[in-house]
């Protein structure tokens, strides 16, 4: 009965059995952030890791998109693009990006620049041209994310195939 | 109103954090804690703040921190329940010159800890001129010296 002439002697509320309550649950949480440490090395958070890339192509091999999965709030990151005409493509590649997928971030830059940028009421064209290329483009956008939550964007070939892909912005 | 989001989510898991290290964690016991301090509230800002760099962004995180604190000493001081919970006991850690081995351990305090406070704080120099020492809330080590010491 320690405890009990603790608080006369000292004028102290001791309480061990509750202290032994906050030490297991400390141990437990201690657990449960060396996980999250682990997860957020890994990528799931967003930043760099073995999850963050996903990627998406269609069969013909004309269109292939690698983007990051898990993004961060207004952190800069690039999403590409490989895409290639079919053989009785003309002079110039038209990749057409949805809308409202383009409301959901900036644009910081795009590389190579597009020739045009044409709009449409879904979706905003990008025509780059193909003369000194072997029909086969890589496109690198830098984008930033201003909305968090979960995001379905579509990209597609004018004429082409269309890929579907998901992302999870983090606040 | 992110601004004020920010401040209550920050505040928030601040304050989980610091309560799942426990009492002792960067209670300012060497230079390198109150440097990890510093750093630690480097990391916050960029988050509290976000990309609004405003006079009105900044008063609003700071109203919502300093409301929230107002707020959760008014709760403590009605239920001491809350205050167990939001700030831990204080513990006995070494009772009649006995060092008390298992909270010691669990706390993460060894003798020398208790050497330090008793010096600093008493001018006593071994174990055995301690009646109590006492792990405080703050982080703190007190000392009660035995009646012959004192």
């Amino acid at each position: 009965m320690t405890e009990v002439q603790h608080i006369k002697e000292l004028n102290l509320e001791s309480n061990l059995q509750y202290q032994q309550k906050t030490w297991a649950v400390q141990r437990v949480a201690w657990v449960m952030l060396l996980l999250l440490l682990i997860a957020g090395a890994a990528g799931l958070f967003g930043d760099m890791g073995p999850l963050t890339w996903g990627s998406a192509g269609d069969e013909q091999g004309l269109l292939h998109i690698q983007y990051h999965r898990f993004v961060q709030y207004l952190a800069p990151i690039p999403f590409q693009i490989q895409a290639r005409v079919s053989d009785d493509g003309g002079e110039s590649l038209r990749l057409w990006i949805d809308r409202q997928y383009m409301d959901e971030f900036t644009v910081q830059s795009i590389i190579p620049e597009p020739d045009k940028i044409e709009s449409t009421p879904d979706h905003l064209i990008y025509e780059f041209p193909l003369a000194e290329t072997d029909g086969t483009i890589r496109i690198t956008l830098y984008v930033r994310h201003l909305r968090a939550g979960l995001l379905t964007g579509r990209v597609g070939l004018e004429g082409g195939p269309t890929l579907e892909f998901s992302q999870f912005v983090y606040p | 109103m992110e601004a004020i989001l920010r401040g209550a989510i920050i505040y928030s898991v601040l304050l989980l954090l610091f309560r799942i290290s426990g009492n002792r964690a960067l209670s300012q016991i060497t230079t390198f804690d109150f440097v990890l301090l510093l750093v630690i509230s480097e990391a916050t800002q960029q988050a509290l703040l976000g990309e609004d760099f405003s006079l009105t962004n900044a008063l609003l995180v700071i109203v919502t921190m300093v409301l929230l604190d107002i707020g959760l000493s008014l709760w403590k001081q009605r239920s001491p329940q809350v205050e167990k919970v939001l700030e831990g006991l204080p513990i006995v850690i070494l009772e009649n010159g006995q060092p008390l081995k298992d909270r010691m351990d669990k706390e993460r305090i060894d003798e020398s800890d208790i050497l330090a406070a008793a010096r600093e704080l008493q001018g006593l120099e071994r174990i055995d001129q301690i009646k109590y020492a006492v792990l405080e809330r703050s982080g703190g080590i007190s000392i009660i010296p035995k009646e012959e010491f004192r």
